[in-house]
Formats: C-alpha cells, structure tokens, sequence
C-alpha cells in the first residue's frame, strides 16, 4: 500500500521521508479546497529531483472562459509526465479524450466518490484512480474496493472538506463586519456545537471540519487487504506534527499515539448517514 | 419558430402536481419513494404516478421523474426492478445524477428521456459536450452562470438546457455540500438535506448565517427566451398549493405574455407584485446577471417571513346563489379586498360584502381556519377546480389590479 500527502512545505522537507511513496500537489489557480498551493514549477522541480510519484490536483469547477487555460495546462502537464492529475470537473475528462492525452485521470468527486457502479462506469471511460468520498463508511469503502478494478484513494488523515461555494462568503462577511479581519472564518453550530471554518481563494469559499479526520484505526486492516493507496493532508496542521504522525505510521502504537496528536474522530467510518427522517403519509 | 420554452413546476406530491399543471406548467418533476434528493416530501407511490402521469398527459403535457440521489452501494439494491415499474406508470423522462445509470437507461429504455439533475453542478460547454456524448437528452446546468455562460453553452453545445428561474438557491455548488452529512448526519446527496446553509451559527459571539436570498428571474425571462434556454425549471417541491398556484400562474402569463408580444411594463410589473407576495425571503436574480456579492445573502439570523395571503381554496361556485364556498385557511373579513384567482388565468378583484359559515349564517368573520365559508360574488367568469382566494390587504395599498 502506498502513502500519498499533500504536503504543506517546500517539497525538500520530505525528500528523503522513507514512508511516503508520493505526493498530491494542488496547482496554485486550478484547485480549491487547500491551505497551500504549488506552481508548475514547482511540480517540475519534484519530477526532476525525485522519484516519487507525483499526483497534481485541479480539482476547481471550470467556466466557459477557463476552457482554453485549461487545455493549455493539461498539454503542460503531458509534458511534465506527472503520475495523475485530480479532477473534479468532467471537463477534464472531455478534454483529455478530445485531446488524445495519456495522462492518468485520478477522479476525485468529493462527496460523490459513494458507491462500485460509478467507479467502475468512470474506469471505463478511461479513469485509472478514483478517491474514495470521506462520508461513506469503512464498511462501503472495502465493498467497493472489492468490486471495482479502478484503483483506489482512501483518505486516512486530513481536516475533511465539508463544502464548497462559488461565493466569497468569507469576504462578504468582512464587508458588513467591519471590524472583522482574519483569513479564516471560525463558525460553531449552535446545537451541536461542533466548529467549522470557512476560507478563500479566487475561485470562492471552502468549509472545512474543524476536527482532524483520523482514520489511523483502519491502516494495518487496508495494508493487509493491499489496498493501493492512502492520502494524509499537511493542511491546517503543524509541520512537526505531521511529521511525527508520518513517522508514528508504521510502529506498533501508531493508533494511540497518532490520537494524542489528532484526536480520534473518525468521522463517518463507522457512521452511517440517513436521509429519510418521516414515514411517507 | 423556435418551440416555446417549457415552464417546469414541483410536484411534491399528486395534488401539487394537478395544480400546477392547471395552473400553466408544461410539464413537472417529481421523486418516487425512494432514490429523490427530495427524501422528506411526500413523493409518489407508483399508483399515484400513473394517476399523476395520465392526468398529466390528458392536457398534453409531461411528468419528469428524479432518480438522482448520488447512491452508495446499499441504494442500488432494487433500483433497476423500481425503475422497471416506474416506467410502466408513463414517465417521459428520469431526473439522473450518478452517470452509471445514464447508459442504464438509454439502453432499456430508449423511449425515456434522461435529464442530467443540477446536482452535477455543469458549469461549462466542455462538460456538456461529455453528457452529450453519454445521450443526455437534457441538462439542468449550475444555478452558479450567468446568463452569457448560458448563452455560450447553448450556441456552442445545442443540448437542451434547462435552468432554475425561481425558488430557494443553495449557498453551496449542488452536489459540492456535505454540509448537512457533518452537521445532523443527513446525507445531502441522498435527499436528507437539511439545509444547514440556513441555520444559525456563531462567530467571534455573533450570529452567523451564509443563507442565500432567493432567486427570482421574471424580469429576465425574455433574455432568456432569447438566448434559446428549453425549460424554465421552479424550485419548491415542498411549498403551499397556493405558492406554486401564485408562482406557476404568474410565470405563466408572462410567457404567455411575451409569445404574444405584449409583454409589457405593466404585466411585469403586475406579476412580479404578485410574486413577491408569495416569497418569504428577499429575491435576486442571484448570479444570472452578477456575480454573487454580500447582497445576495443574509449574514445574521435566519430571515423569513410568514405569509398570511392566502385566504382559502375555492371549492364551488352556486351560480344561483351567487355563492363561493371556500375552504378558509387564514382570516379576513366583510370589508376586505381580496381577489379570486383560477387556473385559466382569470383574475377577480372584489370586497367582500356578504359572508357566510357553513351552516348560511351571515357572519361578518372568517376566523377559523380550515372551515367553510361562503362568499357572495356576482361573475360570470368560470370558477373551475383548484381557484384560490387571496387578500389584496387594504385599499389603501398601491396595487395595481
């Protein structure tokens, strides 16, 4: 099984990381949904430097007016021979068969990564990875792991996407709140209790879980059922602590110790959602 | 010419659906018991569907059927036999949104349409051409472009487009929110929405909503008659008989109103009065025209207002007596200026001068909802099922009737 992060440092802090197998680097004006962003550059200088697999995302919705930049890109990025890009945008998929490009296609469709059919209709369609959604449990996850040939992303450490907006409701917000003036929105829902925050980029806002998601309690069963690949997120965590997890991973008490550093939510894992609350009448 | 543009209503359940088709839709959408982004509405049971389906196609027109929740492996489990049975009630189209089913469908069943459910969030021609492909017979695209987006989409794809023009916006891209998963453990996709954009949160001890205002497009229709859009889609399978009545009617005459070139100030005007009357929260035209700022949204507090219109459903006419018998949902009185709407479009102003209850006793309050009353009009305009009483509040007002 291999490690993917997405790092949230200059790329030589983990060159010589034994544990990692790859990297998932968002592209700065393509991707939403991160703390930290890298250039094509930068993606260049890992490809040559490095023998890592490198995954790069691009995962923001695309306009009409974005078609043309991202043809450009996507030739770029054929160039550079990267191991696959992340999309959420069909467009990307469109493009790349319209074009005749070889670049594998990771797709990565957040909450809708959910069920075997879609993954396997995606992989004949020419998707090689898909990235399995943080709302679905471990149960659903290994049943689709099972019936599906596309190769699997599982998310196993990350502060978990919860939406995305075209709205700039972080800057709108400032603009009545005059007296409000931080990069991040920190909101708590008044039942529950349970904190969110909300950030920008040019492309709109973003709301993220206020807890790490820790999935460390299912690792060693995903090694030994081999499942291709896992995903950890440097975002909105301290370096040296991400780098104490990443060395904690493999020991024997990976579990407790990585909880002291994250805590133990585990989200939906083991967490069903529903979605009918009444009987019909 | 060009076909004119469908008008496409809510249909939460089979009166809903009868009422909007009366009241000017061409055609509805609705969810089944299961497999709708709608879990929580009463939907339809397959008897009710064909009876939905029949009665629909008797006036010509069509029932769109939602299968788009984004499944999990669970849900697939008797989605095909469902699927089986609902075809034989008659739809004419499936509402989808995960593209496994899209092949699914046009394979089994070719005479059905598939429409690709706005949970997709397509947001440009690229995309489009990639559903075209698949056999998407339609696209309900992003409630996120604008009208030159659309205008693009359409020149550059020739798919059929159909977009939102009223009705309650998502803060959120459709399909891009789980915020409903985290916060109550409802599945977004999966029809349990609980519309947590609305709810109150706090920041730094102060309330904080990200609620959208709704989106209201009336006086954009020509534009987007124009720009060639096939179906106006309005939002609200849980809303009041008498909202979708107000709401379908009104878009209804200005259609209507621009296929006959008169198309006025006046009877834009006019509707968009009446539409505001139904709304419960401030409307734009969100990011038809714009792009969305802080004024398309309230920040504090959940803002909505209750709407005490709607005085009652007219149940018959005694053209002897001269005698409406309504069924009263909310009190008015002798005095009163009200106005009696019908499915044909008609439109009656009047005071209400004689008053009855159940029992023919004059009285000079209706005051007890959901009981009978008689009104006194004198017309000779056809009263017909599913007409509806609303107040016209006082005289005084500026209404132009």
């Amino acid at each position: 099984m291999k490690i993917l992060i997405k790092p949230n440092v200059p790329i030589e802090d983990y060159i010589k990381n034994k544990e990692i197998d790859g990297f998932i680097l968002p592209l700065e004006g393509y991707a939403v949904d991160y703390e930290k962003y890298f250039t094509l550059k930068d993606v260049e200088v890992v490809k040559e430097n490095t023998t890592f697999e490198v995954f790069v995302v691009i995962n923001r919705m695309f306009f009409n007016k974005d078609i043309e930049i991202l043809k450009e890109l996507l030739l770029e990025l054929e160039k550079l021979k990267v191991t696959g890009i992340f999309f959420y945008d069909l467009a990307v998929l469109e493009l790349s068969k319209t074009m005749n490009l070889k670049t594998p296609l990771v797709w990565n469709n957040t909450h809708m990564v959910t069920n075997y059919e879609v993954c396997n209709y995606y992989q004949k369609k020419g998707i090689k990875y898909a990235v399995l959604s943080n709302e679905i449990t471990f149960k659903e996850a290994i049943e689709i792991y099972k019936n599906t040939n596309i190769i699997l992303m599982f998310p196993l450490l990350l502060y978990p996407t919860v939406a995305n907006s075209y709205r700039h409701l972080v800057t709108n917000y400032d603009k009545i709140n005059h007296h409000f003036n931080d990069k991040y929105l920190e909101i708590e829902e008044q039942v529950t209790k349970e904190k969110y925050f909300a950030f920008e980029n040019p492309f709109g806002t973003t709301f993220k879980y206020g807890k790490v998601l820790n999935n460390i309690p299912v690792y060693t069963k995903l090694k030994e059922l081999n499942f291709p690949y896992v995903i950890l997120q440097e975002d909105f965590i301290e370096h040296e602590k991400f780098i104490k997890i990443l060395s904690t991973i493999n020991k024997k008490d990976s579990i407790q110790e990585i909880e002291k550093l994250v805590g133990k939510n585990t989200g939906f894992l083991e967490k069903e959602t529903i979605y009918k609350v009444k009987k019909n009448g | 010419m060009d076909k004119k543009i469908e008008l496409l209503a809510p249909a939460g359940d089979l009166e809903r659906l009868k009422v909007t088709l009366l009241y000017g839709a061409d055609a509805v959408y609705l969810g089944g018991e299961k497999y709708g982004l709608r879990a929580n509405a009463v939907n339809f049971s397959l008897e009710e569907l064909k009876e939905g389906c029949t009665f629909a196609h008797k006036l010509g027109k069509k029932v769109y059927f939602t299968l788009n929740i984004v499944f999990h492996n669970n849900d697939m489990e008797g989605v095909y036999n469902y699927m089986e049975e609902v075809v034989k009630t008659g739809i004419d189209a499936f509402i989808v949104s995960d593209p496994f089913i899209i092949s699914y469908i046009k394979k089994k069943y070719p005479q059905i349409e598939v429409h690709l459910s706005t949970q997709n969030s397509t947001t440009n021609y690229e995309t489009v051409n990639y559903f075209k492909k698949e056999g998407i017979n339609r696209i309900v695209l992003a409630r996120e472009l604008s009208k030159k987006e659309i205008k693009e989409i359409i020149d550059k794809t020739g798919v059929e487009i159909e977009i939102f023009i009223h009705g309650a916006m998502c803060t959120c891209f459709s399909g891009r929110c789980a915020l409903s998963n985290y916060v109550t453990n409802r599945d977004a996709n999966r029809g349990g929405c609980s519309q947590v954009c609305r709810f109150n949160f706090k920041t730094n001890a102060e309330d904080f909503t990200m609620a959208s205002k709704d989106l209201c497009l009336a006086e954009e229709i020509k534009e987007i008659i124009d720009i060639k859009v096939t179906s106006l889609k309005v939002e609200g399978r849980m809303r009041s008989i008498y909202y979708l009545a107000t709401v379908i009617g009104s878009y209804r005459k200005i259609i209507d109103a621009y296929y006959k070139g008169n198309l006025t100030e006046k009877v834009l005007k006019r509707e968009k009065d009446i539409l505001s009357r139904v709304a419960n929260r401030e409307t734009s035209s969100q990011y038809f025209n714009h792009e969305a700022s802080e004024k398309d949204q309230y920040y504090s507090g959940r803002i909505e207002i209750s709407n005490q219109d709607y005085l009652g459903q007219v149940i018959s006419y005694d053209t002897n007596k001269k005698w409406i018998k309504i069924y009263e949902r909310n009190y008015f009185k002798i005095g009163d200026l009200v106005e009696l709407f019908t499915p044909n479009g008609e439109n009656i102003a009047f005071t209400v001068t004689e008053l009855f209850t159940e029992e023919e006793i004059p009285c000079d309050i209706a005051r007890h909802p959901d009981n009978i009353y008689y009104i006194y009009l004198d017309t000779n305009i056809e009263i017909v099922e599913y007409s509806m009483l609303r107040l016209l509040k006082k005289k005084t007002e500026n209404i132009d009737i």
